[in-house]
């Protein structure tokens, strides 16, 4: 996909899907390339973000002889999820409305 | 792949200890699920160590100030940090704001500059005056070499200790000047965001520019 995705949108997007499981960093990056196109090296400083606001927390499991850190959706996350996916769903109307309003009435 | 993180874990310097070894921790735990092993995969799959870092660290860059292109040594960044508040005194010479204000501005960095700038000089008038101070102690000894060797040996000793003792504190000083100039600088921008409120905006503008 040619359009970037957004910081804020992105913080929105990982934080729904560590709302349906907790994922580790490599998982993470793979589950979201499927949908949108970010790189590899951009998922980082979003955690790193998400975590210092609080939003999500991390938690060490072994896996084959070493450590894998898994992130974990936080209630203030939840609540900012909320807040993204509202905000989302207004902009997307006025995006629509741009985009393809002019098209559809033509 | 190490050859890569330790590439990567150089470039990192400015960071905290904690905070580089989460982002490196991070990233072998992501080499290691991906099964990447050789340099020019981990190349392949992240970009060079040097981009790598740079993207790191443009995510710091607000709370840093810092110049991101390369890995910056302590001496660099007491660099930086000058440009800094001479470019703080620059805006703020630029900025309109009430005539009061400007010269309890201008006060203030003239205090702070009277402040680092005695420190400084007393601190190499210091070493200066111990560096003479054994130079002669022990130039007096072998003065004093052919009539008495013990007093010859006390100044000789005495002058060693002073040498050794300026060597010893070194490090501690350079310490001590870089954290005064850093210091400044977070004063001076304090004293910046706190008189020109005006320019929140733009800075807004920078700030969301800067997160992508």
């Amino acid at each position: 996909m040619a359009i970037q995705i957004s910081s804020e949108l992105l913080d929105g997007c990982v934080l729904a899907l560590l709302e349906t499981e907790d994922f580790y960093g490599y998982a993470l990056t793979q589950r979201l390339q499927a949908s949108v196109s970010v790189s590899e090296s951009t998922l980082y400083p979003v955690l790193r973000r998400l975590k210092k606001n609080g939003w999500v927390t991390t938690y060490d499991q072994a896996y084959q002889g070493r450590n894998r850190r898994y992130y974990q959706i936080t209630a203030t996350g939840q609540t900012q999820l909320c807040t993204i996916q509202t905000e989302w769903a207004s902009y997307y109307q006025a995006i629509n409305q741009l985009l393809l309003g002019g098209a559809s009435n033509g | 792949m190490d050859n890569y993180l330790d590439k990567f874990t150089a470039l990192l310097a400015q960071l905290t200890d904690d905070e580089r070894d989460e982002v490196v921790g991070f990233y072998r735990e992501y080499l290691l699920d991906a099964g990447i092993a050789s340099y020019d995969d981990c190349v392949a799959e992240l970009g060079t160590p040097r981009q790598l870092a740079r993207k790191v660290l443009a995510d710091y860059s607000i709370r840093l100030n810092e110049n991101l292109t390369a890995e910056t040594s302590k001496k660099q960044r007491s660099q930086t940090s000058v440009r800094t508040i001479w470019l703080i005194v620059l805006a703020l010479l630029s900025t309109p704001i009430t005539i009061p204000a400007l010269l309890v501005v201008l006060a203030t960095l003239f205090a702070i500059a009277v402040v680092v700038i005695s420190i400084f000089f007393t601190v190499i008038a210091l070493i200066i005056g111990c560096t003479l101070l054994a130079l002669a102690l022990i130039t007096a000894s072998i003065g004093v070499f052919s009539q008495s060797i013990w007093v010859a040996c006390f100044y000789l000793g005495c002058g060693l200790i002073l040498l050794g003792g300026e060597f010893l504190i070194a490090p501690l000083i350079i310490w001590l000047l870089n954290l005064i100039i850093q210091g400044t600088t977070v004063l001076t921008q304090r004293l910046y965001h706190r008189f020109v409120k005006q320019n929140r905006a733009e800075r807004g503008g920078r700030h969301n520019a800067q997160k992508h």
